[in-house]
Order: structure tokens, then C-alpha cells, then sequence
């Protein structure tokens, strides 16, 4: 339906304005507001769409589409110009609202053709961006490192489509699903094009011996492509993970998941343990990016032993987009905050350009200082903050499987799985406690006079941005006083939950599960008897 | 009754947002908040029917649009266990705002603002009815508390503060864990595929679990470990100890008052919330290793302490050393040591929550804390050194102040298990009761120390600008010196009515608990007599199972235990007759009689 595509045209429709009038001698804010406008409505419209005219059957795409859009106008918001920097400002924001629609593509994607045009949609932004946004210190470096690398991971990833063709015969992801429904990706085979498929999308997500880039690649540039970098290919990268291995793939071979829990121990665990040696802060943010992707792989391996017993409050694929909207929340909001603040003529750098900003003597700089205190620690997972919800969301599912009696292989292994993220989040929250102890420990209250020669400020510019933030630290808050409702949202959105479209995957699930648990099979057998589709 | 308990909670979140923008609003307003809401749980308290399970229970939907697949609730409610906990908070905190009153200078706002929230924390821990809103204030009372001791805090603040908080969160993700594997086993087990997260139930169906056998001791044992790495670094036990007197030495003064007080409680709160009656059959096979931790505890504690020379550091680890009381106390598992631990937990709170706010005024007139730069205080301040001794006496357990009754309790209930199960457990027996003697010693020889013999002053700072000369021609190079002058030269002052009024409210209490222990100990009695039911009684499938481990069986005391312990009067030697009749009566030993 056409309406359906209006915020996306839209976008589109804001971007090719921005590209088209960018070699014009245009004043460069007039693109920021162009952007604004079209992000704010393309989300307005959305959420209108959603709320009153459509009601789609596909509650993952409708999830990945309000993630993208939401993403989006946080991304817009603190990509906002100041004074000094380049005159490719209409091209630099044209690319983010591509990119921005590059996510909601892959999102809907109903094929596998237009889900690769969206992650390359992505990519492609973000090598311009990379390139065109001087601010940050290496940012020749971070562009040739990520293209380059970005580039062999794509292609890795379309040899592991070719695979999936050829497997199944087909491009469409509902002719897949039957495919796989009949088992086309359960042999040896199908170990082939899963493989492909995790090594490419496991560059976008950054897991981990696929990660190299990722610190350098922050570290080199700007706070406002760090977040880009953090959010788009990382949301994009999950929900073809869901949608591909979960819900078109059902898991690939019996063993795929061992594979997944590996690589979501590992990036983890590195991920963590090398951010605690950090002191550059995009430096230290990218590796807790790395570490936030293994969160994630924990729902991920949950999902695919397909093993979550009807009607329990999280399974795997649900509580890897739950925490997929926290994880974007505070790590967004963390750049943006970043991203405002000023040191002299350059963006703060290290830990220690942050010394004392809790008592800088203007009160947005306190509000900035408490904001990023809430983002790091409900990244560090501490209740009453959302980070602590997503955490429970990945623990919960991997011992509700792990709990079932007679669980199979798979009980003890996502036991220790959930041990290893347990010991992983009291890891992490050394470096995230850090960052919050420099900032407000470092210096007493009232010696912050003394040191003149190095006063931190907001740079140019900046309301939208510290708009952005104060609405990431809200909602963060909120989500963590009242999760229930988007926990809801991302239940819905699961592919393996239960839902009428489902039935017929439920039914090719019986045979695998009655060798993985007999008892959570034959709660789902009522299920599956009914063959309306 | 419901409402007004939720009501008191969230009473400090009020005093958050209207703390306002200077010093005098905020400390105001904190005041008040903290007198208000300590009226209205005095109130819930002493309304609380001696014998009733729980009180004052209080159940919302927390999560309205998935509350049928999660049942999450919002759930708090008092019983036996949380129920003094619960009052002592209240009455902790009127000591923390008095004490901040004037040594809370900088960014004061914030700092009440703070201190409300971990007010709201830690009432929010003893009163939660659901898992997940106990691991929630759990965890929430460690933000206010990591910035208060970070930003308020001595010369080691900060990395106080990171080992504080990181000791504390490495240890409660794995009780976490434990937590989440119970909830999720007794949906399983019990094959209605139900999560319930409230506590009430879950202990409830857990017990009719073990009694059908469908809770495997080696699935206890693993959450036993589980939950044990949170409560054992909170209580602290003792190889898990160190963060504690760091943390307690560079907090501020209310800090450490409150983490003293009432956060150290939270361990052997959850101990009895949760180990012991979930995991019976792993705590009864656990047993003789806690109790070796608990007297290492104790004596390690002692010794150490007798060994510092910085008064605060003293009382910190003879909090270590009480604790280890109160542990003991808890794992003897009759109902003696049970009541006995609990009480010790309330007097611990008492009595060194008053000993912190004490070295907080000293600290505030002299500001050093070393021992040796202090004699004959008595003299100079009389007012301060009655209500360091009335501490004192209380914290090393004087007959007639409330650290006799619970001790007392505690070291029978240890001598009874001892006697029964025999072996090593009487050394640590014994080793409790030398802990008394320890700290005795230590406590007496630091107030004998600091506030009697000639009378010797810290020079502190604004004497020293005062009367610099003379500052100059004593020879120590420490900024502290040290000499002999006659009373009312130096411009300290004894206790201020603001002052007084902090610390009279423990004493209050400490003479209470001391002459009257029974009104306390009979309202723990119905929580803990369902503490400790599953241990009396081993689950049919078990006794094959425990009969072919060498002692471990537990005496059958309990319930008659508890009744006399009710009916026990006020004097002190009554109560301890009382204590040993019911030994008699109710031992099946022969040999028992002797005393």
C-alpha cells in the first residue's frame, strides 16, 4: 500500500532536496531545518499511521520502522551544525537522512534484494559521512578503515545470500520462511550460509573478531558519527539477524546456535575487558558498543534453540529488541552529550577533559554531566534505570530455556551463558563508573575556579542537541520506572512468539523441539494444529 | 495501612523535588521530610499486632499492559523480619540529617537531595513483596550512596566509592541470577508454567516443592552460591570484607551512619528473606562453613580493630566483628540464634549507627580522628562522652542495654547448635564468646584512650590560625600536634542541642531493647518461626539423603522456643532462664539438664 512508504518517500524526498541544493550558495542552517523538518515529519507521520490508518501484520518491520525513525530524529538532532566546521553541510545531511532510511528499509524489507539495498544504503552513508564531517582527529583514517572493511563485509554477506538462494530458490522472505519451514537450511548446507551471514553482519554489529575497526573507527571521528556508527549499522545488523536467521532461516542447522553463544561470549567478555584499559571516550564507547552487541547475541542464541515455552515473558529474539531500544537510548544520548561539549577550539577527547564537569559553573554544563551519569549507568545495567530492564530481558530468556526440564543440550550451556553476562555487567561497570566518578569526583566542589586555562564549554549551536539528550535521558529513566509497555512492543514484534502468521513455523518446530524438550513441545502442540495458513 | 507504608516510601521522593536551591531549603526540608515520615512508620510500627504474618501489605499492578504473562507487581508490605529494619531506618535518618546539619558545606542540595533518595532505597528493600522491586531497591540504594561517599567523602572518596559499588554490584548480579533461577524453577517444577515474582508465594510453592522432592539439593546448592555472593558481600563476611572500611572511612558522616546502620543489614536481611527459607536443604549443608566465616568473622574483626589507630577505622571493622555476630546468630538456625540475629542486626544498627554519628562530632571539632591525638575528652566534653559510653556499653553488650540481649541470645542459640551437632562447632561457639571479650577490650580501651586520663587535645585548624605562636613552638611536624592545656582554652564546645537531639533518639532505643527485649523479640517471632519451619524439618525425600552426611541434623527446637521467648519478661536473668528452660524441655538429650 502506498501510504504505508509516505514517511520514507519523504525522507527520501529531504535528502535529494538537501544533495540537490547543496552545491548552491545556500546558508548552511537552511539544510539543518530542512533536515529537522523532514525527519520530525516523517516521524509524526508515522506515528499517525501507526496510531489511526495501518495495521500491519508485520509487527517486526512496524517495530524496526519506529526504531529507525526515533533513531533518526535523535541522530538529526545532534547533527547539528556549528560555526566552523565544513561547507558540505547539505551533502553530510542528505547522507544521514539516506542512511536513516536505509535502516527503515531493512526493516520492511520483504525481499532480499531491497534488505541488501538498505544496509548498503546505510554503508554508503556512512562513508560519506565519515569523509565529509572534519571534526574529528583522524577522520581520513576512520573513512579508508571503515569503507574498506565495510566493503569485504558486504560481499561477504551477499556470498551468504547467493547461498540462501540457492538453498531455497527464492528472494522472497515469505517463500523463504516456507522454505525453511521444510527444513531447506537444516543440513550441512545450510551451516554455510549462516556462517556468511553472522561474519557479514557481524562487522555491522560489531562482534567480535569482526570488531578491529570499530575502536579506531570512533575514535577518528566526530561524536556525531560515532553515533551514527553505534546505531545504525548495529540496529540494522540485529534485525536482519532476526529476520533473516530467525524468522526466514528458523535458526539454520541444529547446532547454529553454539555458534551464535560463542561469539556472544567472546564479545563480551573482550568487549568489556578491553574498555576498562580506555581513556579516550569514543574509544571507550565503541568497545562498549562491542560488549552491548554480545548482550544482544545472548537473545539471539536463546532465540535460535527455539526453545522458549509459550506465553513466558521474554524469549530470546523479544529481549534482544528490548535491548536493543535501551542500548540505543543511552548510547545516542551519551554521544550526543559528548558531542556538545567543547574544549578550547576541539571536542573533548579523554576521560580526563571531563574532570569536574558536574560543578562547571553554567547549568546546562551540570545537566550534561547528570544526564551522561544516567546514561552510564543504565548502561552498566543498574536499576531503576532501562539498562537494567534490557539486562533482565537477555538473563531471564537465556535461563527460562535454561531452566526447562530435560532441556536438552542447550540448558546448562545458556545457564553459563547468562553467568558469563552476569559477570560481564559487574566488569562493566568499572569503566562506567569511571567516567561518572571523573566527572564528579575529580574535583571538590569548589575548586573548579582554579584551573581556568581548560574550561569546558557548549559549543555553537547546540540547543537541539541538548534537546536530544534531555529526551534520551528521560526516556531512560522512564523505561526504567515503567518498562512494561515497550517490553510489549518488543513481544510483539518477536518471530518466535506466537502469532497467527506464525503457526505454520510452530509446526515445523515440533519435530526439532521434541528432540531439544519434550515438555515445551507438547505445550506448544495446541498451537500448531491449527493449519489456517 | 497499605497506603500510609507507600506513603512513607515515597514521601523522600516529595522531599527531592521541593529540596529547592540553597543550603537552608534543602537541609529544611530534609529535616522535616525525615521527622514527618519517621512519625508516620513510628506510627505503622507500633500498630503492627504482635503474631500477624505480615501488615500493612500493599499490591498494584507495577506493569498494566503485560501484567498477566509477567506478574510483576508492585507489592510491599511488613512482617516479622523487615518490620524494625523498617522503623530503624527511619530513625537512622534523623540522626543523618542532624549530623550533616553544618558538616555538609558544599553543593548541600544535592546532598539532601541524595540522601532522600537512599532514604527511599533502603525502606523500599525491607518492605518489597516482589523479587524483582527488592533487586530493583537493592541496587538503587547503591547510585545516592556511591555519589554520596564520592562526593562528600575524605581523601580516598573515590576509590572508596568505585570499591564500594563495585564489591557491592559484582556480588548482587549473581544473587540476581540465583534469584531469576528459582522464579523461573519453580514455574517449570511445579508445570503450571506460571512466573510469579512475589515472595510470599514463591517461598510458599518452593516449600511445597521440596516437600514433593522436586527441588534437587544440587539445584539449591547452586543458588544457595548464587544468592551468598550479594548478602555475604554486603553483610560483609569476612574474606568479602574489604571494601567495608574503606568505604566506612571515607564516607561523610551520614554515610557511613547509614551504611553501618541499616545497608549492612540488607545482607542479613536477605539471608533470612531468602536463602534460608527457598534453599533449606543447601543452607543446612552449608551451615558449618558460614559459621566458620561468621567466628573468623568475629575474631578477625576484633583483633584487627584493637589494631587501628584512626577511631572510625576501629569502629568499622568492629562492624565487621559484629556482623559476624549477627551471622552466627542467623545460621545457628533455632529459633534463639534466629531471634538473636535478628535483634543483634537492630542493636548493631543502634549502636555503631551512633558510634559513626559521635566520631562525625569529633571529627567536626578537631578534625583528625587518630587515637593517640586525643586524651581526657570527659573533661572538655561531658556531654559527648555520656553518649559515647552509653554506645559503647551498648555496642559491647552490657546487661541492661540492648547489645546483652541480643548477644546472649545469639551465643546460646550457637552453644545449643554446638551441643547437638558437636565437632567443630564449638569452637566457633567459643570463638563468639571470645569475641565478646574482644571487643570489650578494644571498645573500653579506646574510650579509655580518648576521653579519660590527662586531657590532650588535636590542634585544629582554626585554633591554629588563632594561636599560631604557640602552634609554632610545639616540634611535631605532623599538622596535628598534641599538648596539655587546660579546659575551655581551644573554641570547642560540647554537644549542641542539635546534636544532642541526633544521638538521643538511639540511646531511647538502646535502653529499650536493653530492658524490654521481649516487645521486639515477639513480633519477629511468627516471620521467623516460618524461617525456620523447612529447617527444623527436613523434606521427606531428603532425610535418606541427609542421613548418610554425618551431622548435620538440626535439635527440633522451635516452636517452644519462640512461645516462652514471648512470654519472657523484662529482666535480663529471667530471660536467660527462660532461654535455658526451653533448652530443657525441649532437647531430646538426656544430658542437657547439667546446668
Amino acid at each position: 500500500m502506498m501510504t504505508d512508504w509516505l514517511p520514507e518517500i519523504l525522507l527520501v524526498f529531504a535528502a535529494l532536496l538537501c544533495l540537490v541544493l547543496a552545491p548552491f550558495q545556500v546558508r548552511r542552517s537552511w539544510f539543518y531545518a530542512l533536515a529537522l523538518i523532514g525527519i520530525v515529519a516523517g516521524v509524526a507521520l508515522f506515528y499517525l499511521q501507526q496510531g489511526f490508518l495501518v495495521s500491519s501484520k508485520d509487527m517486526l518491520g512496524v517495530f524496526g520502522r519506529g526504531l529507525a525513525f526515533s533513531v533518526g530524529l535523535i541522530l538529526v538532532l545532534t547533527a547539528g551544525s556549528s560555526g566552523q566546521e565544513s561547507q558540505h553541510e547539505g551533502e553530510r545531511l542528505g547522507s544521514l537522512l539516506l542512511g536513516i532510511v536505509g535502516l527503515a528499509l531493512v526493516a520492511r524489507a520483504e525481499d532480499l534484494v531491497l534488505l541488501f539495498v538498505g544496509l548498503e544504503l546505510i554503508s554508503v552513508a556512512s562513508y560519506i559521512l565519515l569523509y565529509v564531517d572534519r571534526e574529528g582527529p583522524n577522520y581520513r583514517e576512520a573513512a579508508t578503515k571503515y569503507f574498506y572493511l565495510s566493503v569485504l563485509s558486504s560481499a561477504v554477506f551477499l556470498y551468504g545470500l547467493s547461498f540462501v538462494y540457492g538453498l531455497a530458490g527464492t528472494l522472497s522472505l515469505r517463500e523463504l520462511m516456507q522454505a525453511g519451514a521444510q527444513g531447506a537450511f537444516t543440513g550441512v548446507m545450510g551451516a554455510i550460509p549462516l556462517v556468511l551471514i553472522l561474519a557479514g553482519i557481524g562487522f555491522k554489529i560489531a562482534a567480535v573478531p569482526f570488531h578491529f575497526y570499530a575502536p579506531d573507527v570512533y575514535q577518528g571521528t566526530s561524536h556525531r558519527n560515532a553515533a551514527l556508527l553505534s546505531a545504525l549499522p548495529k540496529a540494522a545488523g540485529m534485525l536482519v539477524l532476526v529476520r533473516l536467521l530467525l524468522e526466514g532461516m528458523f535458526g539454520g542447522p541444529d547446532r547454529a546456535w553454539q555458534v551464535v553463544l560463542a561469539l556472544s561470549v567472546l564479545t563480551m567478555t573482550l568487549g568489556n575487558v578491553l574498555a576498562l584499559w580506555q581513556r579516550n571516550l569514543r574509544r571507550l564507547l565503541a568497545y562498549s558498543s562491542i560488549a552491548h552487541a554480545g548482550y544482544m547475541l545472548i537473545g539471539l542464541t536463546v532465540a535460535m534453540t527455539y526453545a522458549t515455552p509459550q506465553g513466558h515473558p521474554w524469549d530470546g529474539a523479544a529481549a534482544l529488541l528490548f535491548y536493543l531500544i535501551v542500548y540505543l537510548l543511552a548510547t545516542l544520548g551519551a554521544f550526543a552529550a559528548l558531542g556538545t561539549l567543547r574544549l578550547g577550539d576541539r571536542q573533548v577527547e579523554t576521560l580526563d577533559d571531563l574532570r569536574g564537569l558536574a560543578y562547571a559553573p553554567l547549568m546546562d554544563l551540570r545537566l550534561l554531566a547528570w544526564s551522561l551519569a544516567i546514561f552510564m549507568l543504565s548502561l552498566a545495567g543498574i536499576p531503576p534505570l532501562a539498562g537494567f530492564w534490557g539486562k533482565l530481558a537477555v538473563f531471564f530468556s537465556a535461563l527460562d530455556v535454561g531452566g526447562v526440564p530435560g532441556g536438552g543440550p542447550a540448558r546448562s550451556r545458556l545457564v553459563f551463558l547468562a553467568v558469563v553476562g552476569a559477570v560481564n555487567a559487574a566488569i562493566a561497570a568499572a569503566y562506567y563508573l569511571r567516567v561518572v566518578s571523573t566527572m564528579f569526583f575529580a574535583t571538590l566542589p569548589g575548586e573548579t575556579a582554579s584551573h581556568e586555562e581548560r574550561t569546558l564549554q557548549l559549543r555553537q549551536g547546540a540547543m537541539p542537541a541538548m534537546f536530544a539528550v534531555a529526551l534520551c535521558a528521560i526516556m531512560t529513566v522512564l523505561i526504567g520506572i515503567s518498562p512494561g509497555r515497550w517490553i510489549e512492543h518488543a513481544r510483539r514484534a518477536s518471530p518466535t512468539l506466537r502469532g497467527p502468521q506464525r503457526s505454520m513455523k510452530l509446526a515445523t518446530m515440533e519435530g526439532k523441539l521434541s528432540e531439544m524438550a519434550g515438555s515445551t513441545a507438547s505445550s506448544l502442540s495446541p498451537v500448531s494444529q491449527d493449519p489456517s495458513e | 495501612m497499605g497506603t500510609l507504608l507507600a506513603i512513607t516510601i515515597f514521601l523522600p521522593l516529595v522531599g527531592v523535588l521541593l529540596a529547592g536551591q540553597t543550603r537552608e531549603s534543602a537541609r529544611l526540608v530534609a529535616l522535616t521530610v525525615v521527622l514527618v515520615n519517621c512519625l508516620l512508620s513510628g506510627y505503622l510500627v507500633f500498630s503492627y499486632p504482635g503474631g500477624a504474618p505480615s501488615f500493612a501489605v500493599l499490591e498494584v499492578p507495577w506493569w498494566p499492559r503485560s501484567e498477566a504473562t509477567l506478574g510483576v507487581r508492585f507489592a510491599m508490605g511488613l512482617d516479622g523480619l523487615s518490620l524494625w529494619l523498617y522503623g530503624l531506618t527511619s530513625l537512622l535518618m534523623i540522626t543523618c540529617v542532624l549530623v550533616s546539619w553544618e558538616a555538609v558545606k558544599e553543593n548541600a542540595p544535592a546532598f539532601y537531595r541524595l540522601l532522600m533518595l537512599l532514604y527511599t532505597g533502603m525502606l523500599g528493600v525491607f518492605v518489597a513483596r516482589d523479587v524483582l522491586l527488592f533487586y530493583l531497591f537493592f541496587e538503587a540504594t547503591l547510585i545516592p550512596l556511591f555519589f554520596l561517599i564520592g562526593i562528600w567523602g575524605h581523601e580516598e572518596r573515590r576509590y572508596a566509592a568505585m570499591k564500594f559499588f563495585l564489591f557491592t554490584l559484582a556480588g548482587s548480579v549473581l544473587t540476581f541470577l540465583g534469584l531469576l533461577a528459582l522464579v523461573i524453577w519453580n514455574a517449570y517444577a511445579s508445570g503450571s508454567g506460571v512466573v510469579t515474582f512475589s515472595i510470599p508465594e514463591l517461598t510458599q510453592r518452593l516449600a511445597e516443592l521440596r516437600e514433593r522432592g522436586q527441588l534437587p539439593l544440587a539445584f539449591q546448592l547452586w543458588v544457595f552460591w548464587a544468592l551468598f555472593a550479594g548478602f555475604a558481600v554486603k553483610v560483609p563476611l569476612v574474606p568479602l570484607h574489604t571494601w567495608l572500611p574503606l568505604a566506612h572511612v571515607e564516607a561523610p558522616t551520614a554515610g557511613s551512619v547509614l551504611l553501618a546502620g541499616i545497608l549492612l543489614k540488607v545482607g542479613g536481611y536477605g539471608f533470612l528473606r531468602f536463602v534460608l527459607p527457598m534453599v533449606p536443604d543447601a543452607t543446612m549443608q552449608v551451615t558449618p562453613w558460614i559459621l566458620a566465616l561468621s567466628a573468623i568473622g568475629i575474631v578477625y574483626g576484633a583483633l584487627t580493630a584493637f589494631a587501628q589507630r584512626d577511631i572510625k577505622r576501629l569502629i568499622a571493622y568492629s562492624s565487621v566483628s559484629h556482623l559476624g555476630f549477627c551471622m552466627l546468630g542467623v545460621f545457628t538456625l533455632n529459633a534463639l540464634g534466629l531471634h538473636g540475629g535478628l535483634l543483634q542486626m537492630i542493636n548493631h544498627g543502634l549502636a555503631t549507627g551512633g558510634l559513626f554519628a559521635v566520631v562525625g562530632m569529633i571529627y567536626e571539632r578537631y578534625h583528625t580522628r587518630k587515637i593517640e591525638s586525643f586524651g581526657g575528652l570527659a573533661r572538655k566534653l561531658p556531654i559527648l562522652a555520656f553518649f559515647m559510653f552509653v554506645l559503647t556499653f551498648s555496642s559491647i553488650g552490657l546487661p541492661g542495654l540492648n547489645g546483652f540481649a541480643g548477644e546472649f541470645l545469639v551465643l546460646v542459640g550457637m552453644f545449643q547448635r554446638a551441643w547437638h551437632v558437636g565437632g567443630w562447632e564449638w569452637v566457633f561457639a567459643v570463638a563468639g564468646t571470645l569475641g565478646v571479650v574482644l571487643g570489650a577490650w578494644y571498645m573500653l580501651t579506646l574510650v579509655g584512650r580518648v576521653f579519660f586520663g590527662t586531657l590532650r587535645e588535636p590542634l585544629s585548624e582554626s585554633v591554629a590560625a588563632r594561636d599560631g605562636a604557640a602552634a609554632e613552638q610545639t616540634e611535631s611536624s605532623e599538622n596535628w600536634h598534641t599538648y596539655s592545656v587546660s579546659a575551655g582554652q581551644h573554641g570547642v564546645r560540647d554537644l549542641s542541642l542539635r546534636e544532642v537531639l541526633a544521638l538521643a533518639p538511639l540511646v531511647v532505643f538502646i535502653v529499650w531493647i536493653g530492658i524490654q527485649p521481649q516487645f521486639f523479640l515477639s513480633r519477629m517471632t511468627p516471620a521467623l518461626k516460618s524461617v525456620q519451619k523447612p529447617l527444623a524439618a527436613p523434606a521427606a525425600t531428603q532425610i535418606a539423603d541427609r542421613a548418610a552426611l554425618p551431622a548435620r541434623s538440626v535439635p527440633p527446637v522451635g516452636d517452644t522456643v519462640s512461645d516462652h521467648l514471648t512470654q519472657i519478661s523484662g529482666c535480663d536473668a529471667q530471660l536467660a532462664d527462660a532461654t535455658f528452660d526451653t533448652g530443657q524441655v525441649t532437647s531430646d538429650h538426656p544430658t542437657d539438664h547439667d546446668d
